[in-house]
């Protein structure tokens, strides 16, 4: 168990490496250095400045050296000041990083207490109506452009039956209210969001359970125990669904990126104030430091939910561990 | 063949290709110029009617002209960045199933690093920085997709090696070159399908979803995704500029992903019992 570990610790390496080179790179090669994306529309800057200004950036040095010193700065969290505000990214980050922890979890949780049950379900009564409704469902959502659901919901809850707020965490009135009338905007501004969000996680997850306990209930342990008279509830819900469970540990971790991609798209839609909505306005207005900062932040996320979810899985499996 | 019977491939062949349809013959199908403005108070966001099936929008141009002539970009958009996808996806996975060891190591770690970063937040950064156009897109497109299907490729190709009739090439004495792609790769190919057809949908939703964001196709050249865009500022009162372009991407996805699930049905009837 240990050396499985820490031989997955060690795969964390090169991968982190390729991601931070690739980061680097993308943005040292691209035209336009970070220096004149910083002070490139300020026509008075002089050759002397800017002379001072690349040796306290160390951009007179060698690109490889740049990197190296760069890498060093990331592994202790130092992403720099943000070009927009001058504010440390680090501080940024964290200021944001709460609405979209809250917005993905919950939708995690919501994900997860659907999806599974709707897959199982659909799988159990294969070829029935339900699963044929079901799967033109999930096929649908699966489909669906999360952007275009959005304004579906934002136009009928938002305009037409003005039942939710359509963007932003609180209102500007939020100083006037009792603390449970300001956890209930909380929540009416949360569900819109919420609902788009875990509709694109949740065909996912459906589809894959569905295909999972298909392919379980057609192996030859599950006849074999159907054989034994053992009834049919058993035979799903004990033998069957464990099994086919087992592999949906694995893809918790890998889909951390497809979350963080969603909430990108769904966090600007609804002006939600996280981590998806800051790297927008990062990327928009070419701040590097943060974009980097999130992208960093991002991969380590998922490196550790793909890593705790392979350990899970080794733990629960003990085919893996050999 | 069994495929043309399965209703799921019938319907949704029917309607890609009224949309291929839409995108090749755009300029006789489309009833007005895409480009060509209107500041006429009763041109400007005029609701669907007779004389404009999808209505105008702020600067009165006819909606059904320009999603029509947005099929054309976004589709061209989603086959070329899929086309990329494709060539990629299969040579390094097969690389990678095929001689293992070192190069297998190196081209398993790049497929990882990709599937650990959002792959949006990747894409737009690019975008950002080389600068958004039809062209980069569907590049960038192409470049951040392989991970999957290489993956898929290599799977199949660890298995199919190993089955006798390659042992057979290889007695032989058949060339690698050969035995890679005259023997292995055309026993591989079932996946490759299915995947590339899902490929298909989801270039056509990060199209729009990058031109939906500005940062894709640029206005005023029409895709589904910037028409899209535009229409959503003005959605409390003119619903139809972002209701139309939305069911287009969907009708084309839905059909795309229908297709894979009927081939992939195809290929291993062991789900389909």
């Amino acid at each position: 168990m240990l050396k499985y570990i820490t031989k997955r610790l060690l795969l964390i390496i090169p991968v982190l490496i390729g991601i931070s080179l690739l980061s680097f790179l993308i943005i040292h090669l691209s035209p336009g250095d970070p220096l004149s994306l910083k002070y490139g529309l300020n026509p008075e800057i002089s050759p002397q400045a800017k002379e001072y200004m690349n040796k306290l950036y160390g951009l007179d040095k060698p690109i490889i050296v740049q990197y190296v010193e760069w890498f060093k700065r990331i592994l202790t969290l130092d992403f720099g000041t943000s070009f927009i505000d001058d504010r440390n990214v680090l501080e940024k980050i964290k200021e944001r990083l709460p609405a979209t922890l809250i917005l993905n979890i919950l939708s995690l949780i919501l994900i997860f207490v659907i999806a599974i049950p709707v897959g199982v379900v659909s799988a159990v009564k294969h070829r029935t109506v339900f699963d044929k409704i079901t799967t033109f469902f999930l096929y649908l959502g699966f489909s669906m452009p999360s952007f275009w659901f959005a304004l579906i919901l934002i136009y009928i809850f938002g305009f037409k039956l003005n039942l939710f707020p359509i963007s932003g965490i609180s209102p500007w009135y939020l100083e006037f209210l009792s603390p449970m009338e300001k956890f209930l905007t909380f929540l009416k501004h949360l569900f819109l969001p919420l609902i788009t969000l875990s509709l694109l996680g949740l065909t996912g997850l459906a589809k894959y359970t569905k295909s999972s306990m298909l392919e379980i209930l057609n192996q030859e342990y599950i006849l074999m125990a159907k054989a034994k008279g053992l009834s049919a509830k058993r035979v799903i819900y004990i033998h069957a669904l464990k099994n086919a469970l087992l592999p949906i540990i694995t893809i918790i971790g890998f889909a951390i990126p497809g979350l963080i991609s969603g909430s990108f798209i769904i966090e600007t839609v609804f002006s939600w104030p996280g981590m998806g909505r800051l790297a927008y306005e990062a990327i928009m207005s070419y701040d590097y430091p943060t974009i980097m900062g999130i992208g960093i932040i991002s991969t380590f996320l998922t490196l550790i939910g793909i890593l705790i979810s392979d350990i899970l899985y080794a733990i629960v499996d003990p085919r893996i561990r050999v | 063949m069994v495929l043309l019977k399965d209703k799921r491939i019938i319907i949704s062949s029917l309607i890609l290709m009224a949309v291929i349809f839409f995108a090749i013959f755009a300029s006789f199908v489309a009833p007005y110029n895409p480009y060509k403005t209107n500041l006429d108070t009763s041109e400007r966001m005029q609701p669907p009617s007779f004389k404009h099936i999808f209505g105008t929008d702020e600067l009165g141009r006819d909606v059904f002209t320009r999603v029509i002539y947005g099929s054309r970009i976004s589709l061209s958009v989603a086959l070329l960045a899929v086309f990329l996808m494709t060539i990629l996806g299969v040579m390094l996975g097969a690389l990678s199933g095929y001689f293992g060891g070192k190069i297998d190591f190196i081209i398993m770690r790049f497929v990882e690093m990709f599937m650990c970063f959002p792959t949006i937040f990747l894409i737009l950064t690019v975008l950002a920085f080389v600068g958004p156009s039809i062209f980069n897109v569907m590049i960038i497109i192409g470049l951040t997709s392989w991970p999957g299907l290489a993956r898929l490729v290599r799977a199949e190709f660890l298995s199919v090696k190993e089955r006798d009739f390659v042992l057979a090439a290889k007695m032989h004495g058949f060339s690698e070159k050969r035995i890679i792609f005259k023997h292995v790769l055309p026993n591989s190919m079932a996946p490759v399908w299915v995947s590339v057809t899902l490929s298909l949908g989801s270039a056509v939703l990060t199209e729009s979803a990058l031109s939906f964001l500005g940062l894709g196709v640029q206005i005023p050249t029409p895709s589904w995704g910037n028409i899209l865009g535009q229409g959503r500022f003005y959605i409390d009162y003119a619903w139809w500029l972002m209701f139309f372009p939305g069911i287009f991407i969907l009708m084309t996805v839905l059909s795309f992903n229908f297709i894979a699930e009927a081939l992939q049905d195809h290929f291993n009837p062991r789900t389909q019992q």
